[in-house]
């Protein structure tokens, strides 16, 4: 995997699948057992984590305790045996832009959460590092609290500060990042853009991270010189595009690209299916809407639409989406 | 009229058998204390012989602590650290001291000290002797009381969130400035309750010191020899100048661990 300089990217997995510990390897706190680290083009195996120019942000802020906020910021410049007037300038530099003045002869033990993880973020600049691993540093902060380091995040980066930013949540991913690779059990299985995970994802852990509901189980036909295929799941065939051997497999919809309409209606569509509404549940700032044609489809509509349709449980719906709209993944 | 409840009579013997192992605990310091008056007191600490064992017992204990925490300090944070597969089975290791009888362990060391013993007849070359000196006595008061010092470094170093000393690192810090800079101030309250309570058992030591040195007297051995010599009223003079003297220090441990919880909650 490649992260260019400037990217903000997002390691996206759960609890397992090792992102926090690709981390680790990268800072040099645990040793690979193969591959190597490079940054522009050079190896860094050989440095020990105190020398790499790699800065490490934790989930729970790692402030030292006995310590002022200060002091805490101005270690790694007493270590690299700045001078004092030095050493307070960019203190003082810092805990102006992360607003932390009023804060710096207080202990850590008296910050709030979001306090330390700014303390953290200004402590980690001070070594000038060429990348920032950020391992989940939002999700042991309350929620209103994450805003406000969403956006220092934001404005670092837009500043150039490369990132690799670890989370198991997709939302951070669509926000911040550039790019968006994913982890699982170890692997990476794909490495894209937010959108690109959405609407082209290349493993139903992918589709079930970025929360696409419609997935199932079907069996392709015809073969790869046809232009069209048919999938087939239960006694429901689906036209798509594919290049894959025909056999068992599931298809993934994006739920975006399905329309709904009261009436049949001719369209370039080459899926159009009827239904009944099974539920609507108000979903931001639309609705996610169940529709049984045979297997559960979820479609999701803006709260314009639903209301100028007049839509409510039990009615008979037609469904259309084209066959780009459908993925299908191998087994 | 109400029937006599349960709870009033099971409530009755837990202040009864509290009461009686209370009395099983105070009773003999109180008798200890009661059985000298002062005036023996101030005349048994201005017997030389007790006066230098009691300081030669204080000294050669601190000593003893100070020089061992050299080592032991430093190897328990590599333990904790760094200490892999095996830091379980030493850890199991170093208690043992702990767990032998003293008697034993006296006889084990001078095993290795004596004049005879391998390590003894290099030490006799260089001019050091074990058997009856204050270092002999400095060796066995250590080897049954380090255990306290590493368990109580061991625990203080693993109680220091990981995150933290890697943060250090990732900051710049090698390792032994992690360990001087981060580790040493964090751990300092359990490192000191950990000096303490080795320094308290090394001045409390009789059977392994009295195997390998019966001279010169530490107090314990002061209070032995009294009591074969002299019977019980001498050694109680004694014993009771000495217990004042341990209490004094088992005082300090309680006072000084309890900032350490405080600290930690």
């Amino acid at each position: 995997m490649t992260i260019e300089e400037g990217r903000h990217v997002v390691l996206l997995g759960t609890s397992g699948s090792g992102k926090s510990l690709l981390l680790e390897m990268l800072a040099g706190f645990v040793r690979q057992d193969q591959g190597s680290v490079l940054v522009n083009g050079r190896s860094i195996d050989g440095l020990a984590a105190h020398q790499r120019p790699l800065a490490f942000v934790f989930q729970k802020p790692a402030l030292f305790p006995h310590l002022s906020v200060y002091d805490n910021i101005a270690f790694p410049l007493q270590l690299r045996k700045h001078s004092k007037p030095v050493i307070r300038q960019k203190v003082e530099e810092l805990a102006e832009r992360f607003k932390l003045e009023n804060l710096l002869n207080a202990k850590p033990a008296r910050l709030s959460g979001g306090e330390a993880q700014r303390v953290s973020l200004a402590r980690a600049l001070t070594t000038e590092p060429k990348l920032m691993l950020l391992d989940e540093p939002l999700s042991s902060l309350d929620v209103p609290l994450r805003n406000e380091l969403r956006h220092y995040l934001s404005e670092l980066n837009n500043q150039g500060m490369t990132m690799l930013h670890v989370t198991h949540d997709f939302e951070e991913a669509i926000r911040f990042a550039d790019r968006a690779a994913v982890l699982l059990d170890g692997k990476l299985i794909q490495n894209d853009t937010p959108e690109m995970l959405i609407k082209q994802p290349r493993h139903t852990y992918v589709a079930q991270l970025t929360g696409n509901r419609n997935f199932f189980k079907a069996i392709l036909g015809g073969s790869k010189a046809d232009e069209i295929r048919k999938a087939r799941v239960e006694n429901i065939d689906f036209n798509l595009y594919s290049g894959s051997d025909a056999g068992e497999g599931i298809v993934v919809i994006d739920a975006e690209s399905i329309i709904l309409h009261k009436e049949a209606a001719a369209s370039s569509a080459q899926n159009c299916f009827k239904g009944t509404i099974a539920s609507i549940t108000p979903l931001g700032r639309g609705a996610e809407i169940e529709i049984n044609t045979g297997i559960t489809l979820v479609a999701h509509i803006t709260k314009a639409s639903l209301t100028a349709m007049n839509l409510e449980p039990g009615q008979n719906v037609f469904v259309s989406f084209k066959a780009s709209a459908i993925r299908f993944l191998e087994l | 009229m109400k029937p006599y409840s349960n709870r009033n009579t099971f409530h009755l013997i837990f202040v009864f058998a509290g009461s009686l192992f209370l009395l099983f605990v105070f009773a003999p310091m109180a008798g200890l204390m009661f059985s000298t008056p002062a005036s023996k007191l101030f005349q048994t600490i201005q017997d030389v012989q007790v006066s230098n064992s009691i300081g030669l017992t204080l000294g050669i204990s601190a000593i003893a602590t100070v020089f061992s925490s050299i080592f032991v300090v430093p190897f328990a944070w590599y333990m904790v650290r760094l200490g892999g597969r095996f830091k379980h089975i030493i850890s199991g290791l170093i208690d043992l001291p702990m767990m032998i009888p003293h008697a034993a362990a006296g006889i084990a060391l001078l095993g290795i000290v004596n004049r005879e013993s391998a390590l003894g007849r290099i030490a006799t070359e260089v001019g050091i002797d074990f058997v009856d000196r204050p270092l002999g006595i400095a060796v066995a008061m250590a080897f049954v009381s380090v255990p306290y010092l590493y368990n109580a470094a061991y625990q203080s170093f693993s109680a220091i969130p990981r995150r933290i000393e890697l943060a250090a690192a990732n900051l710049g810090a090698t390792p032994v400035t992690v360990f001087r800079k981060i580790s040493l101030p964090i751990a300092k309250r359990g490192l000191l309750n950990g000096f303490v309570m080795m320094f308290a058992r090394g001045i409390s030591e009789f059977g392994a010191v009295i195997i390998i040195a019966y001279h010169p007297f530490t107090t314990p051995v002061l209070i032995f020899d009294r009591f074969n010599a002299f019977g019980l009223k001498e050694a109680q003079a004694v014993s009771a100048l000495f217990v004042i003297i341990s209490l004094a220090v088992f005082v300090l441990i309680r006072y000084l661990s309890k900032p350490l919880q405080d600290d930690r909650n």
